[in-house]
């Protein structure tokens, strides 16, 4: 008979402490939904119910025609007033997962007469989700231990910034059910391994599906599942199991995926969709050798076909590469290197390195989006080594891969965010099991004594192998945590009686008494309350704002909203024709789009290098030289976004050395980055300026008329802190149209040719009466033939 | 795609264009002409011409003056160079639909703020007409010479003038048919000779401007003929000298300029004020020949065959005539454009139709072409041919059904034939 720390009420039969237990879990559940839900929606209070960011500017946009036009019709989606003149074929090069899921829950809501605007169901598809999340964690965790640790790690990826960086109320992108998809995949996968069954493995790979028609990212899973499978196979645990799951989600998951027309023939012909491939063959191999095997009894027949296995896997490999070098198999892409060598990006794909979330991320990052997790998380993983089990090592895997993508890349974060999760939740899980478990561990001394004993007795007889002490003190975890049927929020009830009946005195000081006890969970109690109290500081300061409308605060601390971008941008889809055309840098494009609904020459689509490289030259070169660009492209406007008067570092100049970067790479010979620096290599807007970047459209077009906002006073740029020349810039080729409040945005007129066949900048000095005296021209006609 | 109205060159993706390669005309722009009242304004200098005294005026500016009022709808209007007020505008419209500048004695106009260079610029960009007379004695007041300048027009100063050692006739400078450089404009001289004497004009590289009667290759000119010929001393050489030059603004304004007014003739009148040389786009057309219900659609695909047609009329007489070429040089093409023409095409003439009713206006021009393979609209996903119509699906169709059939064979094969042994091995 086991000695206990506290009494626990012992007139319950089991089926009430089961069904207590499960209506707790579930009331568990219900609040952590609530939770995630509700913290996701600062945004929303703070400022309206808005779409964020950049690309959910285009997601709103499809889904709208999602749900005027059909799902044929989006299909088919060609958009004319993308990347002016070229077009986009929308429904070809778009994930098309979250317009389908808000279109079908907008057709469901209107079938049961609820009229609601698909703009709130964008905004609130987010956190709708991230409750599925929390719920779709609780299951993958559970596999991997209890259902505490479940309901913990629901908790936690409930209200973990990292996560809710990507997915408060208004952020309609992709990633805003990938990660529910993600971790429903993985749950389905893991449960398919345990249980052999095909059907898990077949919901696994609709899931996987859905994750491919949602997001880019699900080349995470596909390479996720063949590296487990194949840690599988390397540490000797092919099982039947094995075997169907893997085949089962393969051969469904790629058919189907292959549905998506942005995937297309990819499962098939990329690099990055190889491992899965190989692995999926691989196992073939193994089954059928186990197969011989199993009838076969000659042992040197059985190493022959271990040769032959390993020399097929081998020759496999052997076709695949050399497939790729035939290029039947397209090579890895540049985003992919890109996660090897950090520099690469920059070197060679500029677009992709000037993204701001496509850099390497910094350490205090990790704190500020985990916070305590980051430091629970090698813990879990140490846990997770403890059982290994198949699910076990799944974790691992999956921990060491998204630590390392994570550092890589900021975007990242947020497929750590979930194993870090699921690993903090077990090993806090596990602290609080250790501690709230009223059994007490039986006769430590015996204990030590019987293992010691066995110990010797094993170094006897295979001095290795320390493995009965272990297997045996795992069995004992095993017995105390199946006694406590109960579970930890049983034994919190019974804590709290027990607390108050208060008997057996001597046993409540020491490492087993109830003081430790209390330290220790009070101590995990004010954790968790940090926590809490991190995130959702986090959420609502740092990560629930729409960014198109900025907000400061007044002197007397209320708030100032700050709404220049859907001034201008109704400015322009109030004052201007339909089919005025407007250039600005790409990052804008989605939103030139969705609000103004303008034709655009970039977007945030980034498909085609040389359209962005030439706006990036008209950027970057003189009037004179942009101005043949603007015309060829039937620009009417252009739009640039400037910081300077009220402090915005966000703005174009700040971007500006990545449109010289980009155009330099398509036209080396005419932009070069070194002459937009001053003398010293300091990047400068002041006096000391180099001319080339005084002679910019850039620059020309931020500054213009700004030092007369100063009335004759030193005109001060407040991102880059550095004066303003007091005789500004001029326009030639550009009239001034609309400036925004702020001065964030600033919209340019292109004028048209001058009708009598001069070039503006002669024709303005004309107009302005700077004549040149001469009578004569320079440039005599050349005779007729 | 969609198609642009002609004066917009501007649409989605593609957009065709309609060319008038060769030929100086001005395509539906300053609609209807002629139609109208058209107000001339006369500027003179009565020290030159004092064009109240019929008599003291040369025969060329008499008759041409006589030709112009028996115009119909041409009201004319006479001022001088040193009126109190020579305005061109009332609130920034113009008043007067064509402008007539005939040499004057001063290099200055009195009324400097409404008659200034800007002012006369101002007057091309609303679509007036404007026809410069020059002279060698009387030559242009400044303001007029500054706005040439910035067409590329340099006249040569007072004073100068032509000369030709090799070509002269009773003092002026024999020219020929030969000189002419645009017969559209200036058909020929009477008589195939010509003997002209006045100034001279250099013209600049606008590609607006275009020259009409040129010097002799032996001309040069100047203004002092004892002193030997010097860069200084001279204006042009040869022919790169000019005696009429024509200008199209891109909003089709005219103007000509003349080095002087012998050189006045009713063809060169007649197209400054576009009573002739002046074409109109009736309408446009263009569908997709597997579906010719579809009129004018925006949006077309790779690979289409699209018929496109447009009316064109010509001003003939004050009337709109059906347009024919009749220049083997001239064509009407259609360029087909994204950032650069992927296609020009000849449009060829259809026959005579109505622009909009009664009347034979127009004439249909034509093209039938293949929409290039570049970024146009794609195939939709219904668009392709269905697996059923492509052979090689036939293999995995058979393949798959013989599955299914196998299978059923299968399954009745386990329920009926293999049953009865199962339960005997049971028992």
């Amino acid at each position: 008979m086991t000695t206990k720390a506290y009494a626990l009420p012992s007139d319950l039969s089991p089926a009430t402490v089961t069904n207590t237990t499960s209506l707790l879990r579930i009331i568990a559940l219900a609040f952590i939904s609530g939770a995630a839900i509700a913290s996701r929606l600062f945004a929303v209070i703070n400022f309206e119910s808005i779409i964020h960011e950049f690309d959910p500017w285009f997601n709103y946009r499809a889904t709208r025609v999602l749900v005027a036009d059909g799902f044929y019709e989006f299909w088919n989606w060609f958009d004319p007033t993308a990347w002016y003149p070229l077009g986009r074929v929308v429904g070809g090069t778009v994930y098309p997962g979250l317009m389908a899921t808000s279109g079908v829950i907008y057709k469901i809501l209107h079938a049961l007469n609820l009229p609601v605007d698909i703009r709130n169901i964008c905004v609130l598809l987010a956190p709708g989700f991230s409750s599925l999340t929390a719920w779709s964690t609780y299951m993958f965790t559970k596999e991997l231990k209890d259902e505490s640790a479940g309901l913990l790690a629901a908790a936690f990826i409930g209200i973990v910034p990292g996560y809710i960086s990507r997915s408060v109320a208004g952020s309609y992108d992709n990633e805003a059910i990938a990660i529910f998809l993600l971790m429903f995949t993985f749950f389905n996968w893991i449960k398919a391994l345990k249980t052999g069954s095909a059907f898990f493995g077949t919901i696994a790979a609709l899931f996987y599906f859905y994750m491919v028609a949602a997001w880019g990212g699900y080349a995470f899973i596909t390479n996720m599942i063949p590296l487990h499978a194949l840690a599988l196979l390397l540490m000797g645990r092919y099982s039947s199991r094995l075997y169907v799951a893997y085949s089962s989600w393969y051969a469904v998951g790629t058919l189907a995926s292959m549905q998506v027309p942005f995937v297309g023939f990819q499962p098939v012909r990329t690099s990055e969709h190889m491992a899965a491939l190989g692995v999926f063959g691989l196992l073939q191999i193994i089954a059928f050798a186990e197969l011989v095997r199993s009838h076969v009894s000659s042992k040197q027949f059985q190493t022959l076909l271990y040769a032959s296995v390993i020399g097929l896997g081998f020759l496999g490999t052997l076709a695949i590469i050399g497939l790729t070098y035939k290029g039947w198999i397209a090579p890895w892409t540049g985003r992919f290197y890109s996660l090897w060598d950090t520099g690469y990006a920059k070197k060679y794909i500029p677009i992709i390195a000037s993204v701001s979330e496509h850099q390497p991320t910094a350490w205090p990052s990790f704190f500020m989006d985990l916070q305590f997790l980051i430091f629970l998380f090698p813990a879990g993983v140490v846990m997770c080594f403890r059982e290994l089990r198949d699910e076990h090592v799944f974790v691992i895997i999956y921990a060491i891969v998204a630590s390392y993508f994570a550092g890589v890349m900021v975007r990242l974060m947020l497929t750590l965010t979930p194993v870090v999760c699921v690993a903090a939740a077990i090993a806090f899980s596990t602290v609080l099991d250790t501690y709230i478990n009223p059994v007490e561990p039986e006769a430590p001394a015996d204990e030590a004594a019987s293992s010691e004993v066995n110990s010797v007795a094993s170094d006897v007889t295979n001095p290795s192998t320390p493995t009965p002490v272990s297997k045996k003190s795992k069995k004992a975890v095993k017995d105390s945590s199946a006694s406590s049927t109960t579970g930890p929020f049983g034994d919190l009830v019974a804590s709290v009686t027990s607390g108050k009946s208060g008997k057996k005195g001597e046993r409540s000081f020491g490492v087993f008494g109830l003081d430790t006890r209390l330290v220790v969970i009070f101590h995990a109690i004010g954790m968790l309350i940090f926590f809490v109290w991190h995130c959702t500081w986090v959420t609502s300061n740092a990560y629930s704002s729409p960014s198109v409308v900025l907000a400061s605060s007044n002197p007397d601390g209320s708030q100032h909203i700050i709404d220049d971008f859907r001034e201008a941008y109704y400015w322009l889809r109030q004052n201007t024709p339909e089919t005025a055309v407007v250039m600005s840098w790409w990052d804008y494009g989605y939103q030139i789009a969705g609000m103004a609904d303008r034709p655009t020459l970039v977007d945030n689509n980034t498909w085609n290098n040389t359209h962005i490289a030439t706006v990036g030259k008209a950027m970057s070169s003189s009037e004179e030289v942009a101005y043949p660009i603007l015309r060829k492209h039937d620009v009417d406007y252009v739009l640039v976004i400037f910081g300077g008067l009220i402090g915005y570092s966000g703005d174009d100049i700040n971007k500006f050395l990545w449109m010289v970067r980009i155009a330099q790479g398509v036209w080396p010979d005419e932009i070069q980055e070194p002459n937009y620096f001053t003398r010293k290599g300091e990047y400068k807007i002041d006096d000391e300026a180099s001319p080339t970047m005084k002679n910019s459209l850039m620059y020309k077009m931020s500054y213009y008329r700004y030092a007369e906002l100063f009335g004759g006073g030193q005109a001060l740029d407040r991102v880059r802190g550095q004066q303003v020349p007091k005789t500004g810039p001029t326009l030639d080729y550009l009239d001034e149209a609309f400036t925004s409040e702020n001065w964030i945005v600033r919209i340019y007129e292109v004028k048209k040719e001058d009708l009598l066949g001069r070039d503006l900048k002669s024709a303005n000095a004309f107009a302005q009466g700077k004549k040149r005296k001469r009578t004569k021209p320079a440039s005599r006609r050349k005779a007729l033939l | 795609m969609q198609l642009s109205k002609w004066s917009r060159p501007q649409s989605w993706g593609f957009l065709f264009l309609v060319f008038c390669l060769g030929l100086l005309v001005n395509v539906g722009a300053s609609s209807e002409p002629s139609f109208e009242e058209n107000n001339v304004l006369i500027v003179h200098d009565p020290s030159v011409y004092d064009l109240s005294d019929p008599s003291s005026v040369p025969p060329q500016i008499s008759s041409f003056l006589s030709e112009l009022s028996g115009y119909e709808n041409f009201k004319l209007t006479f001022k001088t160079y040193s009126e109190e007020s020579l305005n061109l505008f009332i609130a920034n419209e113009p008043i007067y639909n064509h402008l007539i500048l005939l040499p004057s004695s001063k290099k200055t106009i009195t009324d400097k703020v409404n008659f200034n260079q800007h002012q006369l610029i101002d007057f091309i960009n609303q679509k007036g007409n404007v026809l410069v007379v020059g002279g060698s004695d009387a030559a242009l007041p400044n303001d007029i010479r500054s706005f040439l300048n910035q067409l590329g027009i340099y006249p040569s100063p007072q004073h100068f003038k032509l000369v030709d050692h090799f070509n002269t006739e009773d003092g002026k400078v024999k020219l020929n048919n030969d000189n002419i450089v645009n017969k559209k404009v200036f058909a020929e001289f009477p008589d195939n000779s010509f003997l002209y004497e006045g100034s001279t004009a250099l013209l600049s590289n606008n590609e607006l401007l275009f020259p009409i009667v040129k010097g002799s290759k032996t001309s040069f000119t100047t203004d002092n003929l004892e002193e030997p010929i010097s860069q200084d001393k001279t204006w042009t050489f040869g022919d790169q000298g000019f005696v009429a030059a024509g200008f199209q603004a891109l909003n089709n304004a005219r103007l000509s300029w003349i080095g002087d007014d012998s050189l006045l003739n009713s063809d060169l009148i007649n197209w400054t004020f576009q009573k002739r040389n002046v074409l109109k786009l009736q309408f446009v057309q263009h569908y997709n020949n597997e579906s010719p219900e579809k009129i004018n659609e925006t949006l077309y695909r790779i690979k289409d065959n699209v018929i496109y047609t447009v009316g064109i009329s010509e001003l003939k007489d004050n009337k709109w005539v059906p347009f024919e070429i009749n220049d083997d040089e001239d064509r009407l093409q259609l360029s087909f454009k994204m950032l650069d023409p992927y296609q020009r095409l000849n449009l060829e003439p259809l026959g005579p139709v109505a622009s909009n009713d009664g009347e034979l206006d127009a004439t249909a021009f034509f093209v039938n072409f293949t929409i290039p393979d570049q970024h146009v609209r794609h195939l939709a996903n219904d668009e392709y041919k269905r697996s059923w119509d492509i052979p090689n699906s036939w293999v995995y169709f058979t393949s798959a059904l013989c599955v299914a059939v196998l299978w059923g064979f299968f399954v009745l094969n386990f329920l009926f034939i293999g049953n009865t042994d199962n339960v005997k091995k049971n028992v």
